[in-house]
């Protein structure tokens, strides 16, 4: 039987994918705005204060305890998730409305869903491996280590 | 969440469907986060704005908005846009601003007018204790933390969704307890309080360490609203603070008991000269050549700090190749330039714009007062001093 961890949905939808973790916190928008102006087709975080930089994050289900940057980060992330070169979801410890709003606005005015689920204990989300495959189901808000 | 029957009505879409879209936008949002219910707000500023050709999904829903004829309830300011003064400096970013002219033309439909990331400094500076909608990470940091009104960050988006609505999800920071404080900052008697780069630098430190926690400084009580709009935007780059109290400073921190709402600091933190130091070390990039570009300001200076940096630049003459950025507000930079300043900056060849500091920023090397700035670009960081040296004098190793 697959592990499932327990949080809080807080955009809906279903995605599965290889994992990505980091424990330090995240800036989208440090990490995304340059691969989108530059029209990239992959989505190599851009931070270089960041222990992800340079690495590529599409189509994986990226996991970090928390956001942290400026307030772009909603429509910088409804714009990743719009174009289809970003993450598939987004796991966190504790997520906050300004994330949420990226994935909320795709659901809501282009019918795309992006899950995000928040409220799992870091502790946990540390002991999963990069490239294990995981599922998330942001309308349960869950999460469930396949392999 | 509780809604009213009026608010149900939008929601159900009596009202029309856009309404009912950003409605649900603001309720589903609300509800992940717990709000009880929605509450009536004064004020809202918004980063969708910036007609970058990054922001096309974003873009196309205000365009949506626009077309649908809905306006703003509250008043609503934006952050900056390009100026056009200096079309010829800025040719390397302006190609890039596709967005532009549609953008332009939503926001003035839905009522959106005033484009600056300081809005406090011109007509939208609501007042103690009053509920907001604001998005821009240094504004709202500076609405809780100077003002003491109250907002929590908001998106490019839900901003304007609150303010043609009038109303946002009451939760976070809207609510007094969550605005208790967390963490105990001390400096240590090494450091010179007075100087503006320490203070940037410390900024930095905060928002690493407090992350989305709200940070309370002791030992700044002398510090300048202009300091602290400086200070905060830092923390607010490096980490999600939204709030910082300075005891005896700001209306919520006039004691530890007060800031802390009498309870005990998790944890007491103490800055010092070295941390200081080995955080500029860290987000600095040192490009050891002479830049193309130096930004001043991020946030966009006040008028006084324009006026400061203006008198700095007193018979001085900016090396030609540099490009010398001093970012106001479009107020600011009118009063000034139709002022005796004007000739400093003519003599000197410095731009006032009203442009965002943190568009000035190529080509690069780029050098910066900013810590903000320095974050988010690959910025050399150094003091304002520094940086009218490098502009004047040329490059320098230290």
């Amino acid at each position: 039987m697959n592990k499932i961890l327990k949080g809080r949905g807080l955009s809906g939808g279903i995605a599965e994918g290889e994992a990505i973790i980091t424990s330090q916190p995240f800036s989208i928008s440090a990490a995304f705005t340059f691969p989108l102006i530059q029209f990239s087709r992959k989505l190599k975080v851009a931070d270089r204060t960041h222990e992800l930089y340079r690495k590529d994050v599409g189509d994986k289900i990226l996991i970090f305890p928390y956001p942290i940057g400026t307030t772009t980060l909603g429509f910088v992330l409804l714009e990743t998730i719009h174009r289809g070169i970003g993450p598939k979801a987004i796991v966190c410890e504790r997520g906050e409305p300004l994330m949420s709003s990226g994935a909320v606005a795709a659901d809501i005015f282009f019918g795309i869903q992006f899950p995000i689920v928040d409220q799992i204990d870091f502790k946990e989300l540390e002991k999963i491996k990069n490239g294990s495959i995981v599922r998330v189901n942001g309308t349960e808000g869950t999460l469930e280590i396949i392999e | 969440m509780y809604l009213t029957k009026e608010e149900e009505d939008i929601l159900s879409g009596n009202k029309g469907e856009m309404l009912s879209k950003l409605m649900k936008l603001i309720v589903k949002l609300g509800d992940s986060f717990g709000a009880e219910k929605l509450i009536d707000i004064v004020s809202a500023h918004t980063v969708l704005n910036f007609g970058l050709n990054f922001v096309n999904a974003a873009a196309n829903v205000l365009h949506e908005i626009a077309e649908s004829g809905l306006k703003v309830k509250v008043r609503t300011t934006a952050d900056p846009i390009i100026d056009m003064d200096y079309s010829e400096e800025l040719s390397v970013v302006y190609p890039m601003f596709t967005l532009h002219d549609q953008m332009m033309e939503d926001l003035d439909k839905i009522g959106i007018r005033g484009f600056t990331c300081t809005p406090y400094f011109i007509d939208n500076k609501p007042k103690f204790r009053e509920y907001c909608a604001w998005s821009e990470s240094s504004a709202v940091i500076y609405l809780n933390s100077v003002i003491g009104a109250r907002s929590n960050r908001e998106g490019g988006l839900v901003d304007i969704a609150c303010g043609i609505l009038g109303k946002t999800s009451y939760h976070g920071l809207l609510i007094t307890e969550n605005r208790k404080g967390e963490l105990l900052f001390r400096l240590s008697p090494d450091i010179d309080k007075n100087d503006l780069f320490n203070l940037t630098s410390i900024g930095l430190i905060i928002g690493e360490i407090a992350g989305n926690q709200v940070p309370v400084i002791e030992g700044l009580e002398n510090i300048s609203s202009d300091y602290l709009k400086n200070l905060g935007a830092a923390s607010a780059a490096t980490g999600a603070v939204a709030l910082i109290h300075v005891i005896g400073k700001t209306p919520e921190g006039k004691t530890l008991e007060q800031a802390f709402q009498n309870d005990k600091p998790k944890e007491i933190i103490d800055i010092t000269m070295n941390d200081i130091k080995q955080v500029r070390e860290k987000y600095s990039t040192e490009w050891n050549k002479s830049p193309n570009n130096i930004s001043i300001g991020c946030p966009q200076l006040s008028r006084k700090e324009a006026i400061e940096v203006i008198n700095k630049l007193e018979g001085k003459k900016i090396s030609e190749g540099i490009n010398f950025w001093i970012c106001t507000n479009p107020e600011a930079k009118n009063s000034i330039i139709n002022s005796d300043y004007n000739r400093i900056l003519e003599d000197s060849g410095a731009h006032l714009t009203s442009f965002c500091p943190l568009l000035t920023a190529l080509p690069r090397p780029l050098t910066t007062n900013s810590a903000k700035t320095c974050f988010y670009s690959n910025a050399t960081y150094r003091n304002i001093d520094d940086c009218i040296r490098i502009a004047t004098e040329g490059w320098y190793n230290e």
